[in-house]
């Protein structure tokens, strides 16, 4: 037998792992072939892939444009910041995670009404408009084609001294509290009665409206809160990586959030994190291999399929299941709730 | 006073009229049972009633309130819920989650974002989600995944769903539908049991149940009402052994 852990108890000890982790991550890095840099931009997307699994593995909700959310939280930010119009690093991210939630309210408020394949058309159509608009219009703003150069790196002053996180290990750190913090959220939000609706839209969305829950208005919240965590991401990444492009908004971007996201497993909170962690390795190694050259993504391609067939609940998913089955069956249904 | 009003409800699909100049008195705690050969109009009539769909002409009023114009959320907010015909539950969730869900609009209203209270702090939460666990025979199996359960279990399930919602009205769509004379029996009795609570609308083509439980019956055909009074008054009607009961005497 297994004792009964209460729930209390095991959120500590998720947290305390993410934690160990997180500390372990960009010393590990470097034994298997990667560096802090590309840690860093693992919990970037890890953090962006937070909020897909929230209305993609909890709620259902497939969106096939996030990068519009991930792209104005990095240019809102990265420009507040470059033109020294926030006292502080922290000011420019509230900003610009301020900025993706209200294009979360908007474009969610416009979609939502849609179910399935056409809601992921109308996310599509919204995030070829934010292109669009941060590619020509929005130009003055954005940089256009080339982009925002020269972010300044996570400064906090504090009057008497400055907190500097301009080191490799620095911004990593920088980082990795924000997907901390976020991670802790996502998992109370998950916990959460409205968490629980949630979960009740995905399984059965006329049941939940037929019991009394405003199934809409739960969606749209769950969507804006998508967005402000994309939001937050994408001012992360122009803080760390110095520079923000147009590719932010691509819908490759948002494609990419998706595969991470199935490959690592939908609905486990860690699964972008793990896809996240497989798609940015395996690229940056297969990549390095000269001989490789021409071929690097079609062989990215293949293992991909190999894994989406092998683990059809993703890599976390399929753990679970695997440990789930050495239990009794009784303990696996009693142990179902967040993972 | 009535606690449900229908009054000359009619719903017309184009040329068809599914329902046609339907009026209906529902008194509290009282168990009412519609009944009719197939394409009658009872299950039209019965969406409309938990506002699936409005009807064409005609008002339904429950405790004094219109509700020809809400939408189905709002109609369970005021305290009418149902159960389907086919089985409508949260198949990858445990029994006790799927009556925490409806619980949760009970206690928490159609909508809120308590994204930092815990499950467990919801006012009055666990008490309803274990009374209506008992009341449908389900507490042993609390923690069995629904998609589990066998299919009398699952159909004890939808009506606790329903039941979780706190309604005063509890509308009931063939709740016996496909279940074995024994399960039969046992969900009448739980039924019965219920009618303390709630008031009872229920649609159902097995006589024994209905016979078994209703203090009052309407048989519509083709949309209308041809028949309204007690089980015995129905029994006795000859225009209803002509219609539709048939050889049953």
């Amino acid at each position: 037998m297994i004792a009964v852990r209460s729930r209390g108890s095991r959120a500590l000890v998720a947290l305390g792992l993410m934690a160990v982790f997180l500390v372990a991550f960009p010393f590990v890095m470097p034994l298997i072939g990667g560096d802090v840099s590309l840690a860093t931009r693992v919990l970037v997307l890890g953090l962006f892939g937070l909020g897909v699994d929230l209305i993609f593995g909890f709620t259902g909700l497939l969106s096939f444009g996030q990068a519009a959310f991930f792209g104005t939280g990095a240019v809102v930010t990265a420009y507040l910041l470059r033109e020294h119009l926030v006292p502080n690093t922290l000011v420019g991210l509230a900003l610009g995670t301020v900025a993706a939630a209200i294009a979360g309210i908007v474009v969610g408020s416009q979609s939502l009404r849609q179910v399935g394949v056409y809601f992921a058309m109308l996310t599509i159509a919204f995030s070829q408009l934010f292109f669009f608009l941060e590619n020509a219009p929005l130009k003055a703003f954005t940089g256009g084609e080339s982009g925002l150069p020269n972010v300044p790196r996570a400064a906090i002053p504090l009057g008497f001294t400055t907190l500097d996180f301009s080191s490799a290990l620095g911004t990593y750190a920088f980082i990795a509290i924000f997907f901390f913090l976020s991670y802790m959220l996502m998992r109370r939000i998950i916990a959460s009665p409205y968490g629980a609706v949630l979960g009740a839209i995905l399984e059965n969305p006329e049941r939940a409206a037929a019991v009394g829950h405003d199934v809409l208005r739960y969606k749209l919240i769950a969507f804006t809160i998508a967005a402000a965590y994309a939001g937050l991401a994408g001012g992360l990444l122009g803080v760390f990586q110095g520079f923000v492009g147009p590719d932010a908004f691509s819908i490759d971007q948002s494609g990419q959030i998706i595969v991470m996201t199935v490959i690592g497993g939908a609905g486990t909170l860690v699964g972008p994190l793990v896809g996240a962690f497989i798609w940015l390795f395996l690229q940056s190694s297969l990549q390095s291999v000269d001989a490789l050259a021409g071929v690097w993504k079609l062989i990215l391609g293949i293992v991909f399929v190999l894994l989406i067939t092998g683990f059809r609940r993703g890599v976390v998913g399929g753990i679970i299941t695997f440990l789930r089955r050495r239990k009794k069956p009784l303990e696996a249904d009693i142990a179902t709730d967040a993972a | 006073m009535a606690i449900l009003e229908a009054r000359g409800v009619t719903k017309r699909y184009g040329g068809l009229v599914a329902v046609d100049n339907v009026s209906l008195d529902v008194e509290p705690n009282t168990i009412t049972a519609l009944i009719g050969p197939n394409g009658a109009g009872k299950t039209t009539f019965f969406r409309m009633l938990a506002g699936e769909i409005p009807p064409t002409q005609g008002e339904i009023t429950f405790k004094g309130q219109r509700i020809t114009n809400l939408n189905v959320t709002r109609v369970s907010q005021l305290g009418i819920a149902k159960s389907y015909q086919v089985t409508q539950i949260f198949p990858k969730l445990t029994v006790e989650q799927n009556i925490t869900i409806p619980a949760l609009a009970a206690r928490r209203g159609p909508f809120r974002v308590d994204i930092f209270r815990a499950i467990g702090k919801v006012d009055g939460l666990k008490p309803l989600v274990q009374r209506v666990l008992g009341q449908m025979g389900l507490t042993s199996r609390a923690h069995a995944r629904a998609d589990d359960l066998s299919y009398g279990e699952k159909r004890r399930l939808e009506i606790a769903i329903a039941l979780a919602t706190e309604p005063e009205l509890l509308l009931l769509d063939e709740p016996a539908a496909g279940m074995g004379a024994e399960e039969t029996h046992d969900t009448v009795a739980l039924i019965k049991q219920l009618r303390e609570h709630v008031t009872i609308v229920i649609v159902e083509h097995d006589m024994d149940v209905i016979f078994g439980l209703a203090d009052r019956i309407m048989v519509l055909q083709d949309g209308k009402t041809i028949a309204l009074g007690s089980p015995a008054e129905i029994r006795g009607n000859a225009r209803v052994q002509e219609a539709y009961l048939g050889g049953i005497e």
